[in-house]
Formats: structure tokens, sequence, C-alpha cells
């Protein structure tokens, strides 16, 4: 550690410690102390349960993973590119980021529904299917996938694209292997920030996909009709997201700076 | 002829403007100071700039003309840039394969050409080793490998001996002066020995211009300005004739041996070992004598180059004993002689 000069404010540190509580803290103890491990067996032993925790696992994965193929290009095109509009179409993707995701719901049901323009001239049904909370879950969490992989492109010294150009790469050569490694460590922290935020959608998946157990009834919105039935189970499968989540950005986490360290 | 240059580039508020051609075989040094355009005309001749007028044409195809431009990675040129920038990601020996790769070579001629290339800079021990895990010296070497490895027409190299230890200085120097696979090689330098011990022709930019283009005898005979002069260790005062002599732009004049027609600009080249200098008046020609102020003291080598406030501002080259006989020290005044014959003129 650099020795710093000083010691931080004594009301900064206070500060700190009750945001840390009130915020961070207080609801996981809650959250934790009104849990018990029978409530938690009974509940992963429902099949209720397992049905919405695999449904939760495959829609944010496949949201992630279609973040990824439509997000790395868009912030490729975002920050390598000058195209006319190009601060607009930068703001109108960080939409989803301020819009409540109820209004995105409601916006995905105009487009894709079944009266929804698209739906009508492509006959596509989305609404009450799988795919339709993954598109849900998609349209919240493409914004963090590109953020982070738009700024860890900026911040890519373009001497390395530029002396392996000379070198005879080209442009696909110089994305996947020179770019894309990279901004690994990045896009990986995109991948999970996406990921995760995927996983606790609620607002856009229950407008736009309805909630039909099996089909489209993931977690958070099992959490919420269950809340009202049966308070303990809902405890419990909060409490399942919640270890869920902290495992998988821990995996996630541990690889991005092991990742990291391989950079100059 | 391999590559012909013609070369307007246009960087903000910087412009860069310079024509040279490069022959078979040879190996071109760009010199200059710091800013002059060195690595703007390699980046334009790599492709990685594009040029706002002129040409520029290898083996007759034209790369840049202001319209055509040909990508970087379908030129027949690479480039070596001062940071070396290999991709950390890679070992030693797949950053050398990464341009054999991309230019389609087999997976395994790539990394056997890589490792031979790898044997070449002396490193073939550093193969699996990440960029991270090299030292500065056996970077620029992994990346000299790695830019000799695709054998280009045009091979660029941005201060290759910057910056390095003792001993890759001399692997880098002695690959580059035996290396026959490219037929133009154009290395940039601000260092004057490294540029002269490598090539047989400088190309001196200044400030986006292009002041001289010759050959290192010729550089050395005849610099055509302060910074090639200094570069080079010579002194160069600019002026104009009269009455036989030179009257100088900074004040003074000089005499030759050939007199110089009255108006006609000239410059005036002193080689430092030719300046005599006296703690005394010194006797007989009073022409080309001049009582002048020690300005600084350097000390290279054997000799102690002692710099004069001017006018005229001269560098002269004396042994260390006779500094110390006649008491130089910065500020010392002293006289400076150097005879007509020892002054060549030239026009400008």
């Amino acid at each position: 550690m650099t020795p710093r000069v000083g010691s931080p404010p004594r009301a900064l540190v206070a500060a700190a410690i009750v945001g840390l509580a009130l915020f961070f803290v207080l609801p996981l103890v809650g959250l934790v102390a009104h849990a018990s491990a029978s409530s938690l067996l009974d509940a992963l032993r429902a099949p209720a349960v397992r049905t919405a925790l695999v449904l939760s696992l495959v829609c944010s994965t496949a949201a992630a993973a279609i973040s990824v193929v439509a997000g790395v290009p868009i912030a490729w095109l975002i920050a390598r590119t000058n195209f006319p509009g190009r601060r607009v179409v930068r703001s109108l993707t960080l939409l989803p980021l301020v819009l409540p995701p109820v209004v995105g719901g409601v916006a995905l049901l105009l487009a894709f529904g079944r009266n929804g323009f698209v739906g009508r001239a492509l006959g596509v049904h989305l609404p009450f299917t799988t795919w339709g909370a993954i598109v849900a879950e998609t349209f919240v969490a493409l914004p963090f996938l590109i953020l982070t992989v738009e700024a860890a492109l900026r911040s890519l010294d373009p001497g390395y694209e530029e002396a392996a150009a000379t070198l005879g790469a080209g442009p696909w050569r110089l994305l996947f292997r020179v770019c894309l490694p990279l901004i690994g460590p990045s896009l990986l922290s995109g991948v999970a920030l996406a990921w995760a935020r995927a996983l606790g959608e609620f607002g856009a998946t229950i407008t736009f996909a309805g909630n039909v157990p099996g089909r489209t009834q993931t977690l958070p919105l099992a959490v919420y009709v269950t809340l009202e039935s049966d308070p303990r189970a809902a405890t419990a499968l909060s409490l399942i997201l919640l270890i869920v989540s902290i495992g998988v950005l821990v995996v996630v986490g541990r690889r991005a700076v092991t990742l990291a360290r391989l950079q100059p | 002829m391999n590559l012909d240059a013609d070369v307007d580039v246009r960087i903000g508020d910087f412009t860069l403007r310079a024509a040279f051609e490069a022959a078979d075989r040879e190996l071109l040094a760009v010199a200059g100071p710091n800013g002059a355009g060195k690595t703007t005309l390699l980046r334009a001749l790599a492709g990685l700039e594009r040029i706002t007028a002129g040409r520029i044409v290898v083996d007759g195809r034209v790369y840049d003309d202001g319209t055509t431009f040909v990508r970087p990675d379908n030129r027949d040129v690479a480039l070596l840039p001062q940071r070396d920038y290999l991709l950390p990601h890679l070992s030693a020996v797949d950053n050398v394969a990464f341009g054999l790769l991309s230019r389609g070579a087999q997976r395994r001629s790539a990394r056997s050409a890589a490792l031979e290339c790898l044997d070449t800079v002396g490193l073939r021990d550093a193969a699996d080793a990440r960029p991270n895990e090299l030292s500065g010296g056996q970077a620029r070497r992994v990346a000299l490998a790695r830019t000799l490895a695709v054998r280009p027409a045009v091979l660029l190299l941005d201060e290759p001996l910057a910056a390095i230890d003792a001993t890759s200085v001399r692997v880098v120097r002695d690959v580059l002066r035996d290396y026959d696979g490219s037929r133009v090689r154009i290395v940039v330098a601000h260092d004057a020995v490294h540029a002269l011990s490598l090539a047989s022709r400088v190309v001196v930019l200044e400030d986006g211009r292009l002041v001289q283009d010759a050959s290192v005898e010729d550089i050395r005979a005849r610099p055509r300005s302060r910074y090639v002069a200094d570069f080079l260790g010579v002194n160069l005062l600019h002026g104009a004739g009269r009455a036989g002599a030179i009257v100088l732009d900074g004040g003074g004049e000089i005499t030759c041996a050939e007199p110089v027609e009255d108006g006609r600009r000239v410059s005036a080249l002193v080689h430092p070992h030719a300046v005599a200098l006296y703690a005394t008046a010194p006797a007989g020609s009073p022409r080309n004598t001049w009582r002048l102020r020690v300005a600084g003291l350097d000390a290279t080598g054997l000799r102690v180059r002692v710099r004069l406030e001017g006018p005229p501002a001269l560098v002269a080259e004396v042994t260390p004993e006779s500094a110390r006989e006649m008491g130089l020290a910065p500020g010392a005044e002293i006289y400076a002689s150097v005879k007509a014959t020892e002054v060549s003129a030239f026009s400008d």
C-alpha cells in the first residue's frame, strides 16, 4: 500500500459506514436472518421453484450472450467510428439504464407484441414465451455491456492494433486476436454486470412476457408472487437468488483479476 | 528502385512534407529533432496515416496517392513501433508467429519460422515467455523478430536502438545490418552514432520539412542546417558574400580560401577540430580570429567540445590537456581562430 498523507476526515468515514450499513449490510442481514436452512431446502425441493431457478439461469445467460453478440459491435461503432448522430446513438443505448423497466416492457409490447408493428409485420409472437423473457432481460442488460466495452475500447492504446495491422492482420483478425483479448477483463466484467442485471430483471419481463410459470416466470417474478401467499418461501427464493448472484460474481471477478494481471 | 515517396501529411496544425526515393538493398536513416515528423513519415509509409497529397509507390504499386489507399495489412510494409506493442496475451513465439499467420502461413510452419527468428535475435530460450516477463531490451528484440519474420519489402523501424541495454543494442544493430529479407530498410534514429553506424544514407527532417537527403559522407561534409551540423558535430555558418568574405547572419564575418561573390547566400562549414583556441591574441593573420566567451564544455571520449558564444557561435574540439592548460571554463574569454583553408563554403 502506498502511504497517504494524513488520515481521512472522520465525518467521511462515518458517512461511509452509515451508507454501508443502511444499504448493504442491514438488508442482507434481514434476508439471511429470516431464512432458515430448512425453508431453503424445502424451497429447493419444490418443483415450481426449481423450474423458476432453471428458467432464470437460462434466460439471464441467453440475455448475457445476446448482449455480447449485439453489444460488442454497437460499442465498437460508438467507440471507433465517427458517424453522424453517434452521440445520439450513444445516448439511445444508455436509455434502458434510466428508463423504468415497466416502461421498457410497454415499449417492447408496442413493438414486438401481438399488435405491435414489428410483431404484426413479421408475424412473430414473443409475449408469454421464454424468448419474450429473454428479449426483456436483454433490453435492460445490454447497456451495461455496451458501457463497459465502449470504455475499454476507448482507453485501449491503438498502437497494438496498428502494429498488428502492419504485420498483415486484417480487420477481423484485429478484432478477434488483438482487440477482444486486450479488453478481455473489461468484456468479462461487462458480461457479469449484464448477466446480473438480467437475472434480477422484473418490470420489463412481467410487462412484456407476462408471468407464466415454466415459460416466463423467472425467480424474481416467483419471489413477488410467493411473497403474498407464503412469505417464508419468498425469503428462501430471495436467498437462492442472492447465493447464485454472489457465486457468479466471485467466479467471474477472480477470472477478471487474473486476466487483468496479464495486461502491461 | 523500390520505394518512391512524396508525402504530404497534415495532422492538426502539423504538416509533414517530404519526398525521397529508396533504392534496392538500401538502409536509410531518418534523422531529425523531436517533433520533426519522423514517426509520422513512417506511419504514412505503413498506411497508418493517409497522405493529403503526393504518392507512395512500392515496386510500381501505388499504396497511397490521395485517392487510392491500400490498407496497412495489404501493404508489403512492416513497422516496428517505438513502444514495441507486443501482444500481452501471447507468448514471445506466438507474437513472432502472429504476422506470419496473418499473412496466411500454416500454424506449424509459422511456429518453426518464428522460432528461427527468435534464434536470430538470441532469444530462442525465451520463446514461451510472456511479454511482461521480458526485459525492455528482450521485448525490443522479440518485436524486431516479429517484424523481420514477415520479410516485408519495406521494413520500417522507429528508434529501434532507443532505451535498451547495451547487449540488445548490439544484437539489434547486427541483425539489422545483416538482415537481407527486405529490399528497403528505413530506420528512424535521433542518435547520430546509431544512425551513421547503420545507414548508408540519411534523410533529415526538421519541423515537418525534409532539409537534407544525402549519403553519410556527403551529409558529414555538407550539412544543410544547424541541426545537421550539430547532429554530426560540425559548425555550419550561414551568411552572404561581401568583398570576398562571408557576412554571417548572426553577426561577424568569416573568410574562406575561395572568394565568395557579393550577395550570394552561402553556408560555411568548419570542423570543430579546425577551430584553434588561444588564451592570448594569436600572432599572424588577423582574419578569422574572434574573441569569444566559453559557453560550456562537453567531454566526448578523448576530446573536449568547447561551445563558444557568438558571434560567431562555434564549437571547437580540443584535448583535455590543452583545455586544462588554457583554463577553459564557462565564462572564460579566449581567442578562436580558423584558417581560411579550413573553411569550406557552398551555395545554399
